[in-house]
């Protein structure tokens, strides 16, 4: 990462709390969301948020370290409007939850990317695809 | 935001937009509840493109992944190239020459000229003008051949590499790009002139689809669907990545947020990309135009991200490395993502015809949506 | 002069007119008549699904000009004659593909342009993808490349041209509509 910006850890009890005074405290005002993703480290999940401020033109990057197999954080989209689809896709690819979502908690409304009735995540480390030999419908076979 | 009364009422009528629909840029489906002429709701379904490119990126080399971006955001290949290269530089602490700087962001701004050309023919398009589609692919056309005189491919380039960029400059590239410059911006003018001050034009574009700035600065709105908003941001000024610090060029920011604002901002910033490609063949100095990588190329465990002015937005490359051959993570922060969540939020109060409109003035491209 | 020649020339095209008193006749086979009427004029359906899209909308454009061969793009299936699949098929996607191609009426004509259409393309290990619309839709023309060169679609629709041209024009009323064979195009 870049020497200048700060990379705050974030336990998931405090994260609403410091999200709200990242984006309103005068001296920091990060009020733009730049990006949220997700990866598997193979132990754990990492939430990795990336904020910008556009007055004063700075980042700062929010990781938070959950247990995968319970991912859950309290969702960010009251704070900062343009993480409604980023956490949507990190629950479609992770199966991280968000609860808060104005979406609700049911996989068929909040998947985004992949159809509404597939089973699994598949960007976990773990995900072992069920190939269903129909070119219509679930995953498919590889070449 | 009028709702219209009628004597007739039909409530609650839901249509489908897509996803195979002419005016959808790609393969997008919009669930759109109406009342009589107005949208009451919307919402944007994506993922009929989606490949899970970034899984397909952990198990290839760094390296390897590069050609995958072309086909990420199609109509600016080369600036995903770029965003990509970036992010395994900066994770693998390599350096970029100067004179593959100067190469980088030519081409770069030669396929902003180019996708702004297509927003061009198809806003147009879908706004009523289907001459302009014409004019303008033809001028494409001519970017094309200049492109593909370097690296040999018209839409999918695999030209910017981590550490440079693939070979150098062909001989005469700099005279033949001087002699289309000098022939593009009279054309450019000529296509400004068909649009901007025509009636019909105006009365489809002003005032449709505001996004008041606040809204655009708490999405996440980027490139030119925020300056159409007002706000001054162009990372190429905000955080210069390659040579751009030292190019003289101005960022158009209009403060109505309507589709005119978006395309007139879109139209400045060709002219702006004109002169920044001319300081670079002027510029441009000699030198080599790629760090060599190691054959083994492993970087050091940790994170790193870039980020890039596309002609669409920000558009930025997040990477992890946990010291091996093949990148942990790779996560592409795509505008036109970002900006189709706008959607459900901007159509309420809107009337159906005007929903083609904004959707073009947003430019997206379902590429690097659904990835 | 055969039936089942792909090719038209204008010898046979000659060979069709029979002078009369004030004037002329066309007499010619059916099968030659109205393959080269279908052939002459394929509407295509605007199915652009990803970059092979934008190839696709080169080929139109001005420069290498898809309306001089007499196509022009239909958003309805209902009026076209031959669905050019550019780009990808994911998995999402498929079912409304096969749902358009049923739309479309007798006879239709399936171009698979690009690697991504024919094969899958570079995504081998996806499991996303479809591997190549030609497991859930007939294809009858393979245009490879990716994206591949508008030259190289021209020629696929060419090479539909031929194909279509060769073909006979009615079906006995209970027969099933012939399967044909898939050509390929290298790029």
């Amino acid at each position: 990462m870049r020497g200048d910006v700060p990379v705050l850890e974030v336990p998931r009890e405090d994260l609403a709390r410091v999200a709200e005074r990242l984006r309103d405290d005068p001296g920091l005002r990060f009020d733009y969301p730049a990006d949220l993703t997700c990866y598997d480290t193979g132990t754990s999940f990492v939430l990795w948020y990336r904020l910008y401020s556009m007055e004063r033109n700075r980042s700062a990057v929010m990781r938070v370290t959950l247990d995968r197999n319970d991912p859950w954080v309290p969702s960010l989209t009251p704070v900062w409007p343009g993480l409604n689809w980023h956490e949507r896709e990190c629950f479609d690819l992770y199966g991280v939850r968000f609860p808060g979502h104005p979406d609700g908690e049911d996989p068929a409304v909040l998947r985004i990317l992949l159809p509404e009735d597939w089973e699994g995540h598949p960007f976990r480390k773990d995900y072992q695809p069920v190939f269903s030999g129909n070119p219509l419908h679930g995953p498919q076979e590889r070449n | 935001m009028q709702i219209t009364t009628t004597e007739i009422s039909s409530p609650g009528m839901t249509v489908n937009m897509g996803p195979q629909h002419p005016s959808t840029h790609g393969v997008l489906r919009l669930v759109v509840q109406l009342d009589g002429e107005v949208v009451v709701n919307c919402r944007p379904m994506i993922g009929y493109l989606h490949r899970g490119l970034e899984k397909m990126m952990e198990a290839r080399r760094y390296v390897q992944n590069v050609p995958f971006t072309d086909r990420l955001d199609y109509l600016s290949s080369l600036n995903c190239n770029l965003a990509i290269s970036q992010a395994i530089e900066r994770i693998g602490g390599l350096e970029v020459p100067e004179r593959a700087q100067y190469i980088r962001v030519l081409l770069c701004e030669l396929n902003r000229l180019a996708s702004h050309l297509v927003f061009l023919g198809t806003f147009a398009t879908d706004v009523g003008a289907t001459t302009v589609f014409l004019y303008a692919f033809r001028e494409r056309e001519l970017i094309l051949d200049l492109l593909e005189a370097m690296t040999g491919a018209r839409l999918t380039y695999n030209w910017i590499r981590p550490g440079g960029v693939a070979a150098d400059l062909p001989e005469g590239f700099a005279d033949r790009t001087r002699a289309f410059l000098k022939t593009f911006l009279p054309a450019l003018n000529d296509n400004d002139r068909l649009l901007t001050r025509n009636r019909v034009f105006r009365a489809r574009c002003e005032g449709i689809g505001v996004i008041p700035r606040e809204m655009a600065i708490a999405y996440g709105a980027s490139g030119p669907v925020a300056r159409g908003s007002g706000l001054d941001f162009d990372i190429r000024k905000r955080e210069p990545y390659d040579v751009y610090d030292r190019l003289e060029f101005d960022v158009p920011v209009f403060p109505e947020g309507d589709c005119m604002a978006r395309y007139r901002v879109r139209i400045e910033e060709m002219r702006q990309s004109v002169r920044i490609i001319e300081q670079c063949l002027r510029d441009m100095p000699d030198g080599e135009v790629s760090t060599k990588l190691p054959k083994i190329f492993k970087p050091p465990a940790g994170e790193a991200y870039s980020r890039t002015e596309s002609p669409r937005g920000e558009l930025s490359f997040f990477m992890v490395s946990d010291g091996g051959q093949n990148p942990l993570r790779v996560h592409v922060r795509a505008p036109s993502f970002v900006h189709l969540s706008l959607l459900p939020e901007l159509l309420k109060g809107v009337k159906v015809a005007d929903v083609i409109a904004i959707l073009g003035s947003l430019d997206t491209v379902l590429g690097e949506v659904d990835r | 002069m055969g039936v089942t020649s792909g090719e038209l020339t204008q010898q046979e095209v000659d060979t069709w007119r029979v002078p009369i008193p004030g004037g002329a006749l066309l007499m010619a086979p059916v099968d030659r008549l109205a393959q080269w009427a279908r052939k002459s004029s394929l509407w295509s359906l605007t199915f652009g699904l990803s970059c092979c899209a934008i190839e696709m909308m080169a080929t139109a454009a001005p420069r290498f000009d898809l309306d001089r061969f007499g196509m022009i793009f239909r958003a309805t299936p209902r009026q076209a004659d031959v669905m050019i699949v550019a780009g990808w098929v994911s998995v999402k996607m498929a079912p409304f593909i096969k749902r358009l191609y049923d739309q479309m009426p007798e006879p239709k004509y399936v171009i698979a342009m690009g690697g991504c259409a024919s094969a899958g393309g570079p995504y081998r290990d996806s499991i996303t993808i479809v591997k190549g619309v030609d497991r859930f839709v007939p294809v009858d023309v393979y245009v490879y490349g990716c994206p591949p060169r508008p030259e190289n679609l021209i020629n696929g629709i060419l090479k539909l041209q031929e194909k279509i041209m060769a073909e006979r024009a009615l079906t006995r009323a209970g027969q099933p509509i012939p399967r044909r064979e898939p050509i390929v195009i290298e790029g």
